[in-house]
């Protein structure tokens, strides 16, 4: 059995295709999202999920969220004294929904369908497949996020002929695909995306803006918040971010040195804090269109998902860019994991999906550094040659044909980039070959330089130096910021040692988390009382009778969501 | 090769749904995760067989129109697209274009009309350009597109619209929807920033002045200056390389041709014939004086003066005029065989052994007749071989150079003088040696390879080696034998070592001195009669100014680096 998971942002989600349909599974709480975050306890063993979103704000040293953002890179996470790469800790993520799957199935589970935003660079996606692989398990397939939504979305309706176009606003990413159905087959017309724009940022809008109007950066002057604060800060914009789906205005409160902060937050207000923002949701859009050469009006359905585009001032974006109202029938959080229980079902070669076929296409330029001729003989260095486009269907190769510039020149470097400026110092460097040349004079020496690209995006470089016939080849695969398969088998053995807290006393843990994050926001007499209730908790706890757990437990629910609903957090 | 349409399996349709009906049947049997190449070929073909399709049979879509200047107004209405929808479909479809269209259109008379400074910035303010479906921006940006596409547009808006819309860098989703107004737009605004950048230029006004004219002159005093050509020469570079608008919009086409006509055409200007006049002087007066005891001043003189002027100028005329046909075989047939590589192999060293054995021949004592002609045949036949090998180097003043020489050799060679037609020979050798081994770096075999630093040490060496020797042969003239043997083999090795370039800046200061040492010679040499000393004697020392030239030029100049592209 092959698991779709969607290894979001904020939330991730791991579902399977199964009587014909594609399910989420739900992890050891009964939720179906898992937040992405992963924390050390103070007893040294692993929280992922729920309980370590709990203690973000409690032990912000000791938790990290949002780590999807520093996939890619060399970026070290602390978690109390140890440290961590994102890969790492998002390979913690997938073995918590690995093992969730496990016990939903009843048997062990080997294979998955990761899905990454679409934008995501060659080192992004290779760490994404680390993670997997320090996770145990072997991922055959990256799908990309937008294609995945709409394997979702398009496999309802399998014998349609449609065009459309699928916004993704997740928590970290954005991605926009342009699809298109037709007997079956769903090809993807064109990718674009904007790997650093998401829910997190209006989050992060609304935070600052409560900054200042609340008097909050008056008070705090020059000094920095510290971390308990600043998650203090970010948990109460979430909160009023989602509130006003339902609401036009809300009130956001924060008490911090026994003062209390407050402001209104209305829908207009966020709008206006989000309008940059909102004119960036519109570059990949426009780019995605031209890259397609379908235009607005062709398209029959604009599909929305990630938890993002709940927000209503997306959605009014939307409509008015598009002039029509988006589809929404899927949950937006759920979108992207049935896409990818979706395709994990292909993969499966299920009877009920044999007349589908997916195409993808390369949502990135990929290309060499060359010189131009500017002048009888000047030339400018630097210059950015594609050698496949963005967005030409995956598995592609292509072939440019280069020659020498200067006389007797003895040898050629060829490096790649992947990316769309026009200079190469704009585009991202993915490695080089160099090889020996016969020496003649410039321009006699032609050489053809043949990109393929595959399929799971590595990218294989050939010059084949027609004088000579020789062949030169290079596969792409060395990255800065990527581990290393010997890293890889290192840190897996190491990772195995740590303790991971036991699956099936998560939701005592968790419901503990919960309690200490809003006794730490609570004051004077509440705090006592509340105080008391964690006392009772714990105490049923140690006794390891199962049945007095399970009554304090729902005294306990009782009780914090009372105090919640009652405004007081 | 299977064709496109052999692949997809249906005959040649310009139907697209049959096309895709065709490729998603196909695609089931070779998915691109299964069959990598199989795929990669089925969607070459669906690509290839949709190209066909649009483009043999002409919808009556947006961007065909025939490329003409626009005179309508910014108000046209677009062509609508056909679709294969319902008819609802259809209404609506209409209904969004015709009210994008509306909102576009306010937008730019809004625009237009406020008085406000038009600039990148306020136009997307006043677009307000968050508020508009992408549709109204389509629009908006056809109906931008028009206005610069259509003469009398203002200067500053049109700046502001395609540093708004980017045109310059990428036009080609304007050119999708509109293809010849993104066509002119561009094309006017390229048009005009060349000729901004033109007038901006301090080199090349002078020529450029004289580009704008309205009609092509009949003749021109500055076509026979080169320093005016060669500036004219850059200025029509540029133009065609990089600002061809501007010879579209704003210069007269057959002023333009008229003088890239002449650029093109080597036309003799005034330094050519001083340069020519002078050389012919100069070259007459060096032979001249140092075979002066030889022969009827006068005579050999005035002879020597009307044949070197008459072989510089037709060498000159030959080299910059050579006939079409000539031209041609050179192309076709000599220039492959010469550019091999096996040739420049064996001709670049095989002469070396010739020349050696003529030229030790020539210490024979007392040469008879045939050895003489013997060894001034050989020495001719390898310094022919050493031209041909060395002719890839050699620039069309090169040629011009060893056509007169050789004319020279001819004259000298009627008068059997052995001494002065071996010295000819042995000057046109050195020249061809001189364009021949052109190497910063001696590859004899491939371990043993002298380069870089050591070479230039080994010139050096060689050098002060030829100068004491110099020094020494004239003190002891007894030794002489040994000596010249001596020499001999310091001058083979000199021969690998040298690097030499014809180019006339060396040639120059070479006639120059060797004229001041014939002039000397007169008085050093005078009682000798064995006359094969002073010859070596020159040819060592003009060996040793190459030599030393080269060295200057190499100190001054950086090494060539192994290049990058």
């Amino acid at each position: 059995m092959i698991i779709g998971i969607d290894l979001g942002t904020t939330n991730s989600l791991v579902a399977i295709w199964r009587d014909g349909k594609p399910q989420i599974i739900p992890n050891a709480l009964g939720d179906n999202l898992t937040p992405s975050c992963v924390g050390l306890d103070d007893d040294g063993t692993i929280l992922v999920g729920k309980a370590a979103r709990e203690r973000l704000q409690t032990h912000p040293h000791m938790t990290a969220s949002v780590f999807k953002r520093y996939m890619g890179s060399d970026k070290r996470i602390r978690l109390g004294d140890k440290e961590f790469r994102p890969e790492e800790l998002s390979s913690m993520v997938l073995r918590a929904l690995k093992e969730d799957a496990e016990a939903f199935l009843g048997h062990k589970v080997e294979e998955a369908i990761i899905t990454v935003p679409a934008y995501f660079s060659d080192g992004q996606r290779k760490a994404t497949r680390a993670a997997g692989q320090l996770a145990g398990l072997k991922v055959e397939r990256l799908l990309n996020e937008p294609t995945a939504a709409a394997m979702a979305y398009g496999i309802q309706d399998k014998d349609q002929e449609s065009k459309f176009l699928v916004f993704d606003l997740g928590g970290g990413t954005f991605d926009v695909s342009i699809l298109e159905l037709f007997e079956g087959v769903m090809e993807v017309r064109a990718s674009a995306g904007d790997n650093f724009l998401g829910g997190e940022d209006f989050t992060d809008a609304i935070v600052d803006s409560f900054r200042e109007y609340s008097g909050l950066n008056k008070v705090l002057g020059s000094r920095p918040a510290d971390a308990h604060l600043r998650q203090r800060l970010r948990d109460e914009a979430e909160r009023a971010k989602r509130q006003l789906t339902e609401q036009n205005s809300v009130w956001l409160s924060v008490t911090w040195s026994e003062q209390e902060y407050k402001w209104e937050l209305t829908e207009e207000a966020l709008n206006r804090i989000g309008e940059a923002l909102l004119a960036r949701l519109r570059t990949p859009v426009e780019r995605a269109l031209r890259d397609s050469t379908i235009r607005a009006m062709d398209l029959d359905t604009v599909v929305l998902a990630g938890g993002a585009t709940r927000m209503p001032i997306v959605r009014k974006l939307v409509s008015r860019m598009f002039g029509r109202f988006p589809a929404m029938h899927l949950d937006p959080d759920e979108a992207v994991a049935l896409g990818a229980a979706v395709q994990a079902g292909l993969k499966m070669r299920d009877a009920a999906l044999e007349e589908v076929v997916m195409t993808d296409v390369s949502p990135y330029s990929l290309g060499i550094a060359i010189s131009r001729q500017v002048g009888p003989s000047q030339y400018s260095h630097g210059h950015y040659l594609p050698i496949i486009e963005r967005n030409t269907p995956v598995p592609v190769s292509r072939t440019e044909n280069v020659a020498t510039i200067s006389d007797y020149q003895k040898e050629l470097l060829v490096q790649v980039y992947q990316g769309e400026s026009r200079m190469v110092d704009g585009n991202i460097y993915l490695g080089k070959i160099s090889f020996p040349v016969p020496p003649k004079k410039a321009g006699q020496i032609s050489i053809d330089i043949r990109f393929t690209y595959d399929i799971s995006g590595v990218l294989e470089v050939e010059a084949h130096v027609l004088e000579t016939k020789e062949k030169h080849k290079i596969v792409i695969t060395e990255n800065a910021g990527v581990m290393t398969q010997e890293q890889i088998e290192q840190r897996f053995a190491e990772l195995a040692g740590l303790k991971i807290h036991p699956r099936d006393k998560i939701e005592n843990r968790t419901l503990l988390a919960r309690a200490d994050r809003m006794y730490e926001l609570s004051l004077g007499d509440v705090r006592n009382y509340l105080g008391e209730q964690i006392n009772f908790f714990q105490a049923a706890l140690e006794s390891q009778d199962p049945r007095r757990v399970s009554e304090a437990r729902s005294t306990l629910e009782k009780v914090l969501g009372h105090l919640e609903s009652d405004g007081v957090f | 090769m299977k064709g496109a349409w052999e692949i997809l399996g249906i005959e040649p349709t310009s139907d697209e749904r049959a096309i895709k009906r065709a490729y998603a049947k196909q695609l089931k049997q070779t998915r691109p995760e299964d069959d990598s190449e199989g795929f990669q070929a089925l969607r070459s073909a669906y690509d290839q067989a949709l190209a066909e399709a649009r483009y043999s049979d002409y919808a009556a879509d947006e961007s065909d129109a025939p490329p003409s200047d626009h005179d309508t107004d910014a108000g046209g209405e677009p062509v609508s697209v056909a679709t294969d929808a319902g008819p609802d479909a259809e209404q609506a479809r209409e209904e969004m274009l015709a009210t994008a269209w509306k909102e576009a259109n306010q937008v730019w008379q809004d625009f237009l009309e406020t008085p406000i400074k038009k600039t990148a910035a306020r136009f997307a303010e006043r677009a307000n350009l968050a508020a508009l479906s992408l549709l109204a921006q389509d629009a908006l940006e056809v109906i931008a597109g028009r206005y610069c596409a259509t003469a009398g547009y203002d200067h500053d808006i049109r700046d502001a619209l395609v540093e708004h819309f980017r045109w310059d860098e990428d036009s080609s989703h304007l050119a999708r929807i509109d293809g010849s107004t993104a066509y002119f737009a561009v094309a006017r605004y390229r048009g005009d920033m060349g000729m901004r950048y033109l007038r901006s230029m301090e080199n090349g006004c002078g020529a450029f002045h004289k580009l704008q004219a309205k009609t092509p002159p009949h003749f021109d005093m500055d076509s026979m200056n080169k320093s005016f050509m060669k500036e004219m020469a850059n200025l029509l570079d540029t133009i065609n390389w990089r600002f061809p608008e501007v010879l579209e919009y704003h210069l007269e086409r057959e002023v333009a041709q008229w003088w890239q006509a002449k650029v093109q055409d080597k036309k003799y200007y005034i330094e050519t014939a001083f340069y020519s006049i002078v050389a012919g002087l100069a070259l007459s007066g060096v032979i001249a004086g140092t075979f002066i005891a030889e022969m009827n001043a006068l005579r050999a003189f005035l002879i020597i003066v009307t044949c070197l002027t008459l072989t510089i100028g037709g060498g000159a005329l030959l080299a910059l005029r050579p006939p079409q046909q000539l031209k041609e075989a050179w192309h076709e047939r000599m220039l492959p065989y010469l550019y091999d590589d096996a040739t420049k192999m064996r001709a670049r060293y095989a002469w070396l052994l010739p020349f050696t054995a003529a030229s030790l021949a020539m210490f024979y004592p007392s040469p008879s007749l045939g050895l003489q002609l013997t060894v001034g045949l050989a020495m001719f036949a390898s310094s022919g071989m050493a031209v041909l090998a060395a002719s890839p180097f050699l620039t069309k003043q090169g040629w011009a150079w060893l056509a007169a020489l050789s004319s020279v050799m001819a004259y000298f060679m009627s008068n059997m003088v052995f001494p002065a037609w071996h010295w000819s020979i042995a000057l046109m050798a050195s020249v061809g040696l001189q364009c021949l081994i052109n190497t910063s770096e001696i590859r004899v075999v491939d371990w043993a390879r002298i380069g870089g630093g050591r070479l230039m040490t080994i010139r050096a060496a060689w050098i002060a080696g030829v100068i004491a020797f110099t020094v020494l042969a004239s003190s002891t003239p007894s030794a002489v034998q040994v000596q010249l043997l001596f020499a001999w083999l310091m001058l083979v090795a000199g021969l690998f070592l040298a690097q030499f370039e014809l180019s006339l800046y060396i040639a120059w200061p070479l006639f120059f001195s060797i004229k001041v040492l014939a002039l000397g010679q007169l008085n050093l040499f005078k009682g000798m009669a064995d006359q094969r000393l002073p010859t070596l004697f020159y040819f060592l020392l003009m060996l040793a100014i190459f030599i030393g030239s080269s060295m200057y030029r190499a100190m001054n100049e950086p090494e060539t680096a192994t290049s990058n592209y």
